[in-house]
């Protein structure tokens, strides 16, 4: 689903992705992890066709980002760590307004919708103003703006960053039940959750991949056995 | 279609329900109207109060008294003339006294170098040759003679450039049109693109396969409706107060072509409001932020500010036929051209057309602009994660 070869990114003089080597099967979940400005958002950046890369080959479900960068729009879905909605719309507008942006249409529009409320527990909070809502909240109308096209693949770059325990716990539930027949590349830097969640684990560190494993989620290697793995395979100045 | 319907739909909603841009578009032009109407009319001259006119002796036969008692003039009786009319109580004085021949009068029309006694004395002098003409014809008319005697030579004057007249209600007009336009504009323009960028919902606007130019035409439609009802709104604020006050000076009165030129000034509005929309757009377009984007649209306002008032400062710069290819500047031009009910086709068209020209290139422009922030911008912050 997710095909990344040589892939090579270059701000100025700043090398944020090296030649960058990986592919994504359906139903993966794939954590990626590194430290601070490894080249993890820009990966997400170039998978979302936001930014074109310097060199080498990125596809999604076998769209090129460079050459059919609207085909992997359509294909992809992610979530940042910042929710950033519309403030003044209520999440059931942002919703409504992103899903004629997928080319939705009207009735089956509506009802992904508010099948959307539903799962992520949002009933409550739909018809009010965005800008009013928890973090918690709007990262779940993120979450639902993000697989309201229902994706074969979903980016989700540190999407817990700033939640509670209960919020960051419905999020994952719902990703658990989604990842079924797609691959969601899941950036973050919490442990815990990629044991729980993830069946395989990529670092990348300044720019290159080091390290690229399979796990089982709820298996034997623990938050502080992986956190242990990465430390060692991250260059030591970074530690 | 959907996707440029739904994009407006969306910007619209936040429109309304933003406070800026309501008190800019809305409460400004309503209330901000009438209130400079008000002091334009406080300052200007009181062409409605009556200009008082002393008369103390005069035939009663003649109807001297008459014509010299219609508005905006009004006979006082006073027993002091020349002493009121150096005090101001008067504006003129108007002594009648036999003249040299009989059966013939002189009048003498007095006044003061005051701008109200100024204009009195003249329309006193201008009453009364036209009453003496009046006579004359009877007394012609009495003898058996016809009065074309009196006006051997029939002379009409006739201005063929109508663009070096001065034109008060076209430059006023087209500065309605023009600033009200832009200042309408300006808070939608600026929280559509820059606004988005700075809240970083761009990102995810532009992550869906929503093509670009869609995404932009939607924006702009939701721009261009705000600006046009800020304009409709100010342009209705100041009709109404121009209805109130009876401002002469600035009364368009429309020749034969009425309805001609006033569908071709119709047109014209909602291509310059598009023009300044798209502009405006391109400016915030590249700022990052609501206020950044503010800075770049002070310009903006200048460009299309200056030309509207060219023409009052330097009326001859109306004639120059090249400026009616000059984006912004023709507008105006064309405008005040207008309104003075001249419907010049070899001007009309050059500035619909360059307009309408301008308005997509800058709109094109303003789709890769947001894309190419998101692409070659480092994130806030500066370092990639």
């Amino acid at each position: 689903m997710i095909e990344v070869r040589n892939l090579t990114k270059v701000y100025g003089r700043v090398v944020a992705l090296d030649g960058v080597t990986f592919e994504v099967s359906p139903g993966q979940v794939v954590a990626l992890v590194g430290p601070n400005a490894a080249g993890k958002t820009t990966l997400f950046r170039l998978l979302s066709t936001l930014i074109a890369p310097t060199s080498g080959r990125a596809a999604v479900c076998g769209h090129d980002v460079v050459t059919a960068p609207r085909r992997v729009r359509a294909v992809v879905g992610a979530v940042y760590s910042e929710p950033a909605l519309y403030e003044r719309l209520t999440p059931r507008e942002v919703l409504h307004y992103f899903g004629v942006l997928y080319d939705l249409d009207g009735s089956a529009l509506k009802d992904r919708v508010e099948e959307l409320i539903r799962q992520l527990g949002l009933e409550e909070f739909a018809s009010r103003l965005s800008g009013g809502l928890s973090r918690g909240i709007r990262q779940r109308v993120a979450l639902a703006r993000a697989v309201l096209h229902q994706p074969p693949v979903l980016l989700l770059d540190e999407p817990t960053t700033g939640l509670d325990f209960q919020s960051s716990h419905n999020l994952l539930r719902f990703l658990s039940e989604y990842r079924h027949g797609r691959c969601i590349l899941f950036a973050t830097h919490n442990f815990q959750e990629v044991s729980l969640l993830c069946n395989r684990l990529l670092v990348l560190d300044a720019g290159r991949l080091v390290l690229d494993r399979q796990l089982t989620p709820g298996g034997a290697l623990g938050a502080d056995q992986l956190r242990e793995m990465v430390l060692n395979v991250i260059r030591s100045d970074e530690r | 279609m959907r996707t440029i319907i739904g994009v407006m739909k969306k910007e619209l909603l936040e429109t309304i329900r933003d406070r800026r841009t309501l008190i800019v578009s809305v409460f400004i032009p309503i209330l901000m109207m009438p209130l400079m109407m008000a002091v334009f009319i406080y300052f200007m001259p009181r062409a409605s109060a009556a200009l008082k006119v002393a008369l103390p002796s005069a035939p009663d036969s003649l109807g001297i008294r008459e014509v010299l008692d219609e508005s905006p003039l009004a006979v006082v009786s006073t027993p002091d003339p020349l002493a009121d009319l150096l005090a101001g109580k008067v504006q003129v004085v108007v002594s009648v006294a036999p003249g040299e021949r009989q059966n013939r009068l002189s009048a003498t029309v007095s006044h003061t170098s005051e701008r109200s006694s100024v204009q009195a004395a003249a329309v006193v002098s201008e009453r009364l040759i036209r009453l003496g003409k009046t006579l004359s014809v009877q007394e012609l008319a009495s003898l058996g003679i016809d009065e074309s005697v009196l006006e051997p030579i029939t002379v009409r004057s006739s201005a063929v450039d109508a663009g070096r007249r001065s034109n008060l209600p076209g430059i006023f007009f087209s500065l309605i049109v023009v600033i009200w336009t832009t200042v309408g504009a300006m808070y939608p323009a600026a929280d559509v693109t820059a606004g988005e960028r700075e809240r970083r919902t761009l990102e995810n606007l532009l992550m869906t396969p929503a093509p670009d130019s869609r995404v932009v035409l939607g924006k702009f439609v939701s721009v261009y409706v705000v600006s046009l009802v800020t304009l409709v709104l100010a342009a209705g604020a100041t009709a109404a107060m121009l209805e109130i006050a009876h401002i002469e000076a600035l009364t368009i009165r429309l020749g034969e072509n009425a309805v001609g030129v006033s569908i071709a000034a119709a047109v014209l509005t909602l291509v310059t409001t598009a023009l300044i929309s798209a502009a405006e757009m391109i400016a915030s377009a590249y700022a990052r932020s609501f206020r950044e984007a503010q800075t770049y649209l002070t310009p903006i306002f200048m460009l299309v500010i200056i030309p509207g008032i060219l023409p009052a400062v330097v009326p001859g710069v109306i004639a120059k036929g090249f400026l009616y290819y000059v984006p912004f500047m023709n507008n105006t031009l064309a405008i005040s051209e207008l309104s003075l009910s001249i419907l010049n086709w070899r001007h009309y068209v050059p500035v619909v057309v360059v307009s309408l020209a301008v308005t997509v290139w800058l709109l094109l422009q303003t789709a890769g602009l947001l894309r190419a922030e998101v692409k070659y911008r480092q994130p806030p912050g500066g370092r990639q994660s």
